[in-house]
């Protein structure tokens, strides 16, 4: 089963929350923890990983053959990017920090003047945890993908990742899938094989701002969805209450913000507490 | 004018609470113009009290394209001796927005996953994939009750180009600076460090960032460092919550002097932020002893921005 | 040697630009034995683009022949243009477009590469500011 945690607004609590979660299911079922915020992924951190790289993630990037380039510029043309650039009577060229590796200058090239050339746009780790948690070793194994600083391509990467979870580690009974903040590309490549979502909020004007724009999200992408409450005894919880049932997804649980969770969390540790325990089991249970 | 970008590769390390105070600060002697370039979930509007139904105007925006296909000009397989089912579309489409429905024997597309390359539309012998112009945001312009307008949008959820979007609030951002006689521009960056933070950054005159004393928040911080290396330019830091792991503040301490990133100030860890965020106050409107926090920051961040050239 | 410059407007007496990709005008100079000829204001039309601004406006750097670019900034894409079109370009310092056109034409003008120091806090670095 393959559960997304998101939520729209940053510091919400996801990487917290996915963490924890992930080591408690690991008590019971084998996870893999998918951390797909590939800009900064953090899990790594958080659980202390080893760190291995599985494999770079490539995108298009076209290489020019002068011999058979005829200076007509229809590459230039079509590239959406401002990528290509032709300058008159000189071999046109591709910037590469701009380039998305669309294909479309290779389709257009009248002379088959453009190869597949590419260039590395990520990469994916894997990683397991070490001390204190040992005992989880061969129940939880956390996956990640980083993208290349500067890389605007970050859904390209999040997809490779997704896939190469889904590819190599079938055996694994959970996936919990870590996403970005935001509503947007990254975040829906995250989740598209995802069974549930879960979308963390907190109980301010904020936290229900945000939560509305990711429900309508998921809403649109027919996943169903459950609330999780972070930080809930600050602000006011009618406020995600009156989300919950203006649209019809309910609350699965509420996690305090107490004392013990900031320590863990100002020294990137894991967070453990029962309410994470009981979320952990309630999700199990609900396996078809 | 200058353009002062905030940021911090962390969702959640302090970016509004930031630009909404400093913005604040700085609007009692200067003019300026506040952008709010999270297009996602944009809360900067929020923190400084103004509603989506209290801006003065909203337009729509139309950065993007989507493809759309025409089923009657699709002729795969036995019928077409130009695409003989050969399936360019779903080939060349590095997006994987295009698969095929083997029972109707079409392509479909997921609206989701389409940029707009047009790839597909070059690669299609019949002609039934065209680029059309899609509606894909919205975006506002406001009057704060600080004596500031902001420009603000939103992304219409399921479309794509956030980096896009942000491009065109900068744009419309600058023709109110013009109008105003702007000295100051405040960007409010998204989370992570992708395509919409990019271009909040391209083409700004400094960069505040924005961090708190975790582990985690540390290693997000490092790689929006590496970014803005990358554009070349000038940056100063804020640890925000400073308080709540002292012995990693000091560490962040170290590292910045060694990497010569002026610090231009420290936010405490108090309830009181937290109270105010809720209350849609600017902390310091919400507690005025706050101010001096603030101002600090902003003329430490001023007097940088001068020294380096 | 041709020579475009980043401008604030469209006259030799306007202000050189400190940005490049969203410079108002380029103004391209013939320049012969210190002397302009052949001035061409042009309205860069890259001033609304996003990424693809200081690429598109280091094309038309290219486009006009120019060997020489001033300016004050330029950003890592158009860098890369600029480089691949082997176009030098040059620090830009305060003041008129006619004001670094004489200075280049005197040699005077540093040269702008990607790898040039940062511009990070001179004075202020450090810890115990309060």
């Amino acid at each position: 089963m393959k559960i997304a945690i998101t939520g729209g607004k940053g510091g919400t609590g996801k990487s917290t929350i996915s963490t924890a979660l992930a080591l408690e299911i690991a008590n019971y079922k084998k996870v893999l923890l998918v951390d797909v915020d590939v800009e900064c992924p953090d899990d790594h951190i958080i659980l202390s990983t080893t760190r291995e790289k599985l494999e770079d993630v490539y995108a298009l990037l076209p290489s020019f053959n002068q011999e058979k380039c005829l200076k007509c510029g229809r590459c230039a043309e079509v590239c959406k990017e401002n990528a290509v650039v032709f300058v008159k009577d000189r071999y046109p060229f591709i910037v590469s920090g701009q380039c998305n590796g669309c294909g479309a200058c290779l389709l257009t090239c009248p002379s088959g003047a453009l190869g597949e050339g590419q260039q590395v746009i990520g990469s994916i780790y894997q990683g397991k945890c070490q001390q204190p948690h040992e005992h989880e070793k061969d129940h939880l194994l956390l996956v990640w993908g980083e993208i290349e600083i500067g890389c605007e391509n970050t859904s390209l990467v999040v997809n490779a990742t997704r896939k190469y979870a889904t590819d190599h580690f079938s055996d694994y009974d959970y996936f919990l899938i870590d996403t970005a903040a935001g509503t947007h590309c990254n975040v829906i490549s995250a989740m598209l094989d995802a069974d549930l979502a879960l979308a963390v909020t907190e109980p301010t004007p904020l936290g229900k701002h945000d939560l509305e724009l990711i429900l309508q999200l998921l809403d649109i992408m027919q996943l169903p969805a459950q609330i999780i409450i972070n930080k809930s005894d600050i602000g006011d919880l009618n406020l995600i209450g009156e989300v919950s049932r203006d649209k019809n997804v309910p609350i699965i649980q509420k996690i305090p913000y107490e004392r013990n969770i900031l320590k863990k969390h100002s020294r990137g540790q894991p967070v453990v507490h029962k309410n994470i325990e009981e979320l952990a089991y309630s999700l199990i249970g609900m396996r078809t | 004018m200058k353009t002062i970008t905030i940021l911090s590769g962390k969702g959640g390390a302090g970016k509004s609470t930031l630009t909404a105070s400093l913005s604040v600060m700085l609007a009692l002697d200067n003019k300026i113009v506040a952008v709010d370039c999270d297009a996602d979930a944009p809360n900067l509007a929020l923190v400084l009290g103004l509603e989506e139904k209290n801006f003065d105007t909203w337009e729509s925006l139309t950065t993007g394209e989507k493809i759309q296909f025409s089923p009657e000009k699709c002729k795969t397989l036995k019928f077409c001796p130009k695409c003989q089912g050969l399936k360019k579309c779903v080939d060349v489409c590095n997006y994987s927005a295009i698969t095929w429905n083997d029972e109707k024997d079409l392509p479909e597309i997921n609206e989701l996953l389409c940029v707009g390359c047009g790839a597909c539309q070059l690669a299609c012998p019949t002609g039934a994939f065209e680029l059309k112009k899609v509606e894909n945001a919205k975006i506002g312009v406001g009057k704060t009750q600080y004596g500031f307008p902001i420009v603000s949008g939103q992304l219409k959820i399921g479309e794509s180009g956030s980096g896009k979007v942000v491009n065109a609030l900068r744009v419309k951002a600058s023709e109110i600076a013009e109008n105003i006689q702007a000295d100051y521009m405040i960007l409010d960056a998204a989370a992570g460090i992708g395509c919409p933070v990019i271009a909040s950054v391209r083409g700004s005159d400094y960069i505040i960032l924005v961090t708190e004393p975790t582990p985690v928040a540390f290693g997000d911080l490092k790689r929006a460092i590496k970014l803005i290396d990358h554009f070349n330019i000038p940056c100063g830091a804020v640890i925000n919550r400073c308080g709540i792991n002292r012995d990693f503040a000091n560490h962040l301490q170290d590292y910045f002097q060694e990497n010569q990133i002026p610090l231009l100030g420290m936010i405490p860890y108090d309830i009181r932020f937290v109270k105010a965020l809720i209350n849609l106050k600017p902390a310091v409107v919400y507690e005025p002893n706050f101010k001096m926090i603030f101002e600090d920051i902003m003329n430490n961040c001023l007097l940088d921005m001068q020294e380096t050239p | 040697m041709k020579v475009a410059i980043a401008a604030s407007g469209d006259s030799l007496d306007s202000q050189a630009s400190p940005v490049f990709g969203r410079c108002s005008h380029l103004i391209v100079v013939n320049i012969e034995n210190g002397e302009f000829k052949d001035v061409k204001a042009i309205p860069n039309p890259a001033t609304v683009e996003g990424g693809g601004a200081g690429i598109k406006t280091a094309r038309i750097v290219g486009d006009e022949g120019a060997e020489a670019l001033i300016s004050g900034s330029v950003g890592p894409n158009a860098s890369e243009v600029l480089s691949q079109l082997s176009i030098k370009a040059y620090q830009m310092v305060p003041g008129t477009v006619k004001q670094n056109l004489t200075l280049i034409s005197e040699g005077k003008l540093e040269e702008l590469t990607p790898s040039a120091p940062r511009g990070r806090g001179l004075g202020m670095g450090g810890r115990g500011r309060r």
